[in-house]
């Protein structure tokens, strides 16, 4: 509460902001600038997430049709539990970071989710392609 | 009137079309006495105690590199084979950012851990990368989608 009333009276507002937040970065904590980072970066992560829960519930539909096949629900899940997974090591992996490495290490998480993203949605057709092209017995 | 009166005298020591050459008033010295080549070569080690990164590391540097490399083509390779099914276009701009950032992420993590691992050990650096190698793997071109 001290740090925000003298954040607020000081009279360069930003640079109290960054060296607030590195004196947080020091103590392993995130200031307000690293928790607007982390928050914008956690939008486009919130996004993959809601792609990976739809895929979850549609895709199952989808193939309801299809008695025969059966839905790799492994992948699905996974598909699912990464996002936050990565998400978390990212903001653990820059806790003791200024604020701009840990914006790089939120661009490197969310790239490397970007590619995860797009792996799992290929495995699912793979797995899916594969059954379909199985002969029951 | 004659000759005589537009003739200085001393006139026959210094003719009129002679210059007098400008003699400085302080003789100009070099500020920095001049330092042999060989000398400065020998000292400049010690000048920049700044180790010198072995060829070796560089070359392993470069093999890396040219791993990722090969990887950002695999990802260029399957945003190029992929087809997009128009949803709406908010859905369809994510996606291609979506395969934008799929193509970067071998080349941002490469240029990630030379700038967050700046100062630690080499072997460090070399972890990170081999990590990311296990991370960034184009699957969807190795399997074939």
């Amino acid at each position: 509460m001290n740090d925000n009333t003298s954040i607020a009276n000081s009279d360069d507002t930003v640079g109290a902001v960054i060296t607030d937040d590195a004196r947080q970065a020091r103590d392993g904590r995130y200031g307000w600038l690293s928790l607007v980072v982390a928050s914008s970066f956690g939008l486009v992560f919130a996004y993959f997430l809601w792609q990976a829960v739809q895929v979850l519930f549609v895709l199952p539909a989808s193939l309801a049709a299809y008695t025969s096949v059966s839905v790799p629900w492994w992948v699905l899940v996974i598909g699912v539990l990464i996002v936050p997974i990565v998400f978390a090591i990212a903001v653990f992996a820059g806790r003791h970071q200024n604020v701009g490495r840990k914006a790089i290490i939120f661009i490197v998480a969310l790239t490397v989710i970007a590619g995860l993203h797009l792996s799992i949605r290929a495995l699912t057709t793979v797995l899916l392609v594969a059954e379909i092209s199985t002969p029951t017995t | 009137m004659t000759d005589d009166a537009l003739v200085w005298a001393g006139d026959e020591e210094a003719p009129p079309t002679a210059r007098v050459e400008p003699t400085p008033l302080v003789e100009p010295t070099p500020l920095v006495e001049p330092t042999p080549l060989v000398e400065l070569v020998e000292t400049s080690p010690a000048a920049h105690p700044r180790p010198q990164t072995p060829a070796s590391l560089i070359v392993t540097y470069g093999v890396l590199a040219g791993l990722y490399l090969i990887y950002t083509a695999g990802w260029v390779i399957n945003v190029a084979r992929s087809t997009l099914i128009p949803v709406d276009v908010f859905t369809d701009l994510m996606f291609r950012i979506g395969q934008g950032l799929a193509i970067a992420s071998p080349f941002v993590w490469f240029g990630a851990v030379f700038l967050l691992t700046r100062g630690r050990k080499p072997l460090v650096r070399l972890l990170w990368l081999l990590v990311g190698l296990a991370i960034v793997i184009p699957w969807p071109t190795l399997l074939g989608v």
